[in-house]
Formats: structure tokens, sequence, C-alpha cells
């Protein structure tokens, strides 16, 4: 062990505990009943476990705490869940439509105007969300695009092609030279030696950049707040955000944002494994002119 | 036959090719729109038909004679240093340990990760909950070790934005996280035995050999940390609500109450374009230090 040992053996407790905690008990008062989450001190190790809350959450009817039938929850939140899938479906693939090409010629092409074209990436993807939702309210407002699909998809593509492009493009940019030179020997168009030869050498980090993509659709609150709250085309950010503002009860609550953080706990483990070996999020490896 | 038209189109033929279709949605998504909200920044926008009256530059000399803004300008200072120290030491210290050689690394790499993998929505919730003043986790862990007699209200008007910028350091550490921990992975472990042989004790290699090889992943840390928190209005809006009063209301959530509270497009426009300067100002720094980095 030694000093060395003690030392790595805080510094772990200490980070699992930062990381963990805020999310713990938001996940084990998902699963008790009332009673057994409001009280002080609270419950530290779960004391009861159920599902009622789930299920009176996603809209059916369950067994209350003495048996009787409880009435389903009567939010939105299935519909907030399809709807958020839809979107960030349909964002994830025009995503990668429009990126990969691009982060390809970007990372590996000599470009003409190459720094006027990274500068308006760059600029793309610093605008703030909020500045941006502004002209969209009005346009969707005027255009009748409000609280359809297609408004809410063309506005989350606005924050993710410009995030994937740039991560795409430090991508390419590290993979080896000698791909496209062996396929040109071999007989390939430039064409040909992207789509047979460098595309699938890349596949496993356009699949990370596909999930980042996903995500930045699916996490998307305040475009989505302001052009869909209360449409049939609302996500679940939306659902879950003008349920809070009601007063639903401690376990529908915690049940409700126990959906919300549920994703996030698959894409970590996930992304973990990728994100230093494909040094996906890491824009240091793009080379800059 | 195909095959062989598509070997002469030139290097340049395919690149602008290859680009055609993100310059169009550059162009129609986000240069576009934010073209229009130029515009509506010299106008008053109508409530109903948001038609636009031009009023020159009146949108803008309000700004600097509304009290609000000044203050909400303020806020986000505060909030920004608070997020920028809080960051820097957090990521520091997990990229240090996640260097170490540790058993089960790809566990503690997946659950440093996890607050960022966490949408800011879900990192709002989750603080608000932990922070709570009647059911709350942290008051529930005071109150059973004896630190406090009774529940407290943690997010005060004293103290919302230092909690606020709590959970949004929690939130993006881990992600500078890994940036700097891409630095540290560069360092030649023989480094670190030559220095040992030439005793120099763990401070001094710090500075010595592990600093120079992430000054670089630090610089980094300072921009993105400084222009995250600029621009999110998702953890202000959902953890605080801008208060208690307008306590934590940062330039992103006033904006986003003068255009969709009150609905004064016009003005709401103005201050996300002086939003928009100041963090332009930042990315071009970003894209300055990406630069210069390979001179």
């Amino acid at each position: 062990m030694g000093v060395r040992g003690v030392v790595l053996g805080v510094l772990a407790v200490v980070f699992v505990v930062w990381s963990i905690l805020p999310l713990y008990y938001i996940t084990i008062a998902a699963f008790m009943w009332e009673t057994d989450v409001v009280t002080r001190p609270p419950a530290f190790i779960p004391r009861s476990f159920t599902l009622t809350h789930l299920l009176r959450i996603l809209g059916f009817p369950a067994p209350g705490p003495t048996g009787e039938m409880l009435r389903p929850a009567g939010y939105p939140v299935l519909e907030g869940l399809t709807n958020s899938l839809i979107v960030a479906a349909a964002v994830t693939a025009i995503t990668m439509i429009a990126a990969v090409p691009a982060g390809y010629v970007l990372g590996r092409y000599q470009v003409p105007r190459r720094n006027a074209i990274l500068m308006l990436i760059i600029g793309s993807r610093t605008l703030p969300p909020i500045a941006i939702v502004i002209p969209y309210f009005i346009m969707y407002k005027t255009l009748g695009l409000w609280g359809t699909h297609l408004g809410l998809i063309l506005a989350h593509l606005a924050l993710a092609i410009p995030l994937i492009t740039w991560v795409l493009m430090g991508f390419f940019a590290t993979l080896p030279r000698e791909l496209e030179k062996q396929a040109r020997i071999d007989g390939y168009s430039r064409f040909g030696a992207f789509a047979r030869i460098v595309l699938p050498v890349a596949a496993p980090g356009i699949a990370t950049c596909a999930i980042l993509a996903f995500l930045t659709s699916w996490n998307e609150f305040v475009m989505a707040w302001m052009l869909a709250t209360g449409s049939p085309a609302q996500t679940l950010p939306t659902v879950l955000a003008t349920m809070f503002t009601q007063n639903i009860g401690l376990p529908l609550f915690a049940v409700s944002n126990f959906l919300a953080i549920l994703p996030a706990i698959l894409v970590a483990v996930i992304l973990q494994r990728h994100i230093t070996r494909l040094r996906i999020v890491d824009p240091l490896t793009v080379v800059v002119s | 036959m195909k095959e062989k038209k598509a070997k002469e189109l030139s290097e340049t033929t395919v690149a602008l090719l290859f680009l055609i279709p993100l310059i169009i949605f550059l162009f129609g998504i986000v240069i576009y729109p934010i073209a229009s909200s130029f515009a509506a920044s010299f106008s008053k926008v109508d409530v109903r038909t948001y038609a636009m009256k031009f009023i020159g530059l009146s949108n803008y000399a309000s700004a600097f004679g509304d009290p609000y803004f000044i203050h909400s300008l303020m806020v986000t200072l505060r909030f920004a240093v608070e997020v920028v120290i809080l960051t820097l030491g957090l990521s520091l210290g997990m990229a240090l340990f996640l260097n170490e050689v540790i058993p089960f690394r790809g566990f503690f790499r997946a659950v440093i990760l996890l607050p960022y993998a966490l949408s800011e929505f879900a990192t709002a919730y989750a603080w608000r909950w932990f922070l709570g003043s009647e059911w709350g986790l942290l008051n529930g862990i005071l109150y059973s070790l004896g630190l406090i007699k009774d529940y407290i209200w943690f997010i005060d008007y004293a103290h919302s934005v230092d909690w606020m910028a709590v959970a949004y350091s929690w939130h993006i550490a881990p992600l500078c996280a890994f940036f700097m921990l891409a630095g540290l992975q560069t360092i030649p472990e023989d480094y670190y035995r030559q220095a040992k042989i030439d005793g120099i004790g763990p401070i001094g290699r710090f500075f010595k050999i592990t600093f120079p090889f992430i000054k670089y992943a630090i610089l980094i840390t300072l921009v993105l940390a400084t222009f995250f928190s600029a621009t999110t209005a998702d953890i202000v809006i959902l953890m605080t609500g801008g208060g208690p009063g307008i306590s934590s209301s940062t330039l992103t959530y006033y904006i986003y109450e003068i255009t969709f509270k009150s609905f004064n497009f016009g003005y709401g426009a103005a201050l996300s374009w002086l939003l928009i300067v100041i963090v332009l100002i930042l990315g071009v720094t970003y894209f300055i230090l990406l630069t210069k980095r390979r001179m």
C-alpha cells in the first residue's frame, strides 16, 4: 500500500461519492413509498421497493401502498419520450449526412478557404442556444413551424452539425495518411477510397459521433422549451419541466427525474471506452492550418 | 466507366462536393436565423404579427441604461469566475487520479464521466433535489452528523450563484479532465524516473514535468469553462429560475425573461447580440490558442 495507495484510495472514494451522491437519492426515492421518502433524516438505504411510481408516470394504473389501485399520473411522458426519440433520430441521421463528408475533407484534404470554413464552424458552434432560439421563435410563429417535429429537428441541427463536424474533422485527421495512398494504388477513385477504405476504418469513431449527435438533441432543453412546449411535438425534457412547475408530489417527481438521468448512465458506460482511445472529444488533435 | 470518370475529379472538386451539405445547412439554419435576429435587434417586433419596425439603435441604447442588464452581467461574471476555479481544480484532480495505474480503471472512468454524460437539465434537477430544503440529501447528511440543528435553505439570495456554479462545475469538469488526461498520457515515464533519481520531490515533479505537458489543456479548460458558463441558460432556468429574487439572473436568463416572459423580442435580440459579441471574443481566443500550438 504505502502513502501512494492511501492517497489514491481516498481520491477514489472522494470522486465516486462526488459524482454519484447528487444522483443517488433521486434514484432510491423513485422506488420507495412516499412515507419512506419524506423523513428526517432521510433513508440513506432504501426502506421499501415499488414500481408503482414508474408505472403511473408512464401512464398505467398501479397499486398504492395499501393495495388500492391508483390512477395513471396523467402527464404525457410517453408522448414526450416518443417525440424525443423521433427528433433525436432524425437529427442524428441528417447530422451524419452533412458532417461525415465535410469532416473527412476538412481533416484530410487541401481545401480552398479552409480557415474561413473553420471560422464559420467555430462561429456557429459558439452561438449560445438562447441567442439562436429568438429568431427561430419568430420565424416558426410566422411560418407555422412552431410546435412541429420538423421545426425542432431544424433547430437542433443548428447545434449538432457544427459540433459533430468539428469533432469528426479532428478524428479523421488522426487516421494514418497511408490509407488513401494505398487505396489509390489499388485503383480506387477518391470517392471509392473514402467509401470503401476510410469509412470502414473510421466506423467506431463515426458511431461514437452519432451517439454524441443523438445526445445533443436528446438533452437539449431551452430550444424545445421555447419552440414546442404544450404542443403535440414536445420532447421529454419539456414535458418533465412542465410537470415540475405543478405540484406532482415527491415520488412522481423523483421517478421522472430518474427517467431523465437513465440514458446518461448507459452513455457514460459506452463512451468512456471510446473517449480516450479515439480522442473523440479532444479538439487538440485537430490540425489547424 | 463510372469509376473512371470519378477518378478524374481533382482533390479540390471532391472537397467542394463533400462540403456542399454542410455549407447549405450552416447558411440555412445558422447564418440566416442569426442574421434575422440582427435585424430584429434594431427593430420593435409586434407581439401578435411579428412584424418588425425599424427603430435604429434604441434597443442597444436602452441596454446600457438598464440596471437589470448590468446586474445580469455581474452575476454572469461571478458565475463564470467560480465555475472556472472549481472546474480547474476538479478536472486537474480527476485527470491526475485517472492517469495513475489503478485497478478497476474502466469503472472509475465511467463514474467520473457520468456527470458530463448527464444533460444540464438532469444536472439542474439532481442538484435541486440534493440541496432541497425540505427533504434534501445534503441537509439529511449534515443533520445526521449533528452539524446542523435544523434544515438549511441552501439556495438563498446570497448563495444561489455559488450553488449553481458548484452544480455546473460538477457537470463540465469531467470533460476538461479528459482533455488534461490526454496531455498527461503523452508524458514519457522516464522523465519521472530521472527526476526521482535527481531527488526532486512530488511538488517539484508536478511543476517541472507534469505542468508543461498539461499547460495547454489548462488553457483550453479556462476558455471552455468561461465560454460554457457565459452561454448556459438551462441550468439557470431549471435550477434557480434566476432567483431568489434576481440573485442568480445571468445574462442568458435575463435574455430569456425579456424575450419569452415580457415578449420584448427586439430588446431580447439586442441583448443576445451583446452576448454573441462576448462569446465570439472567447471563440476567437480559442481559435488563436489552437493555431498557436502548431507553431
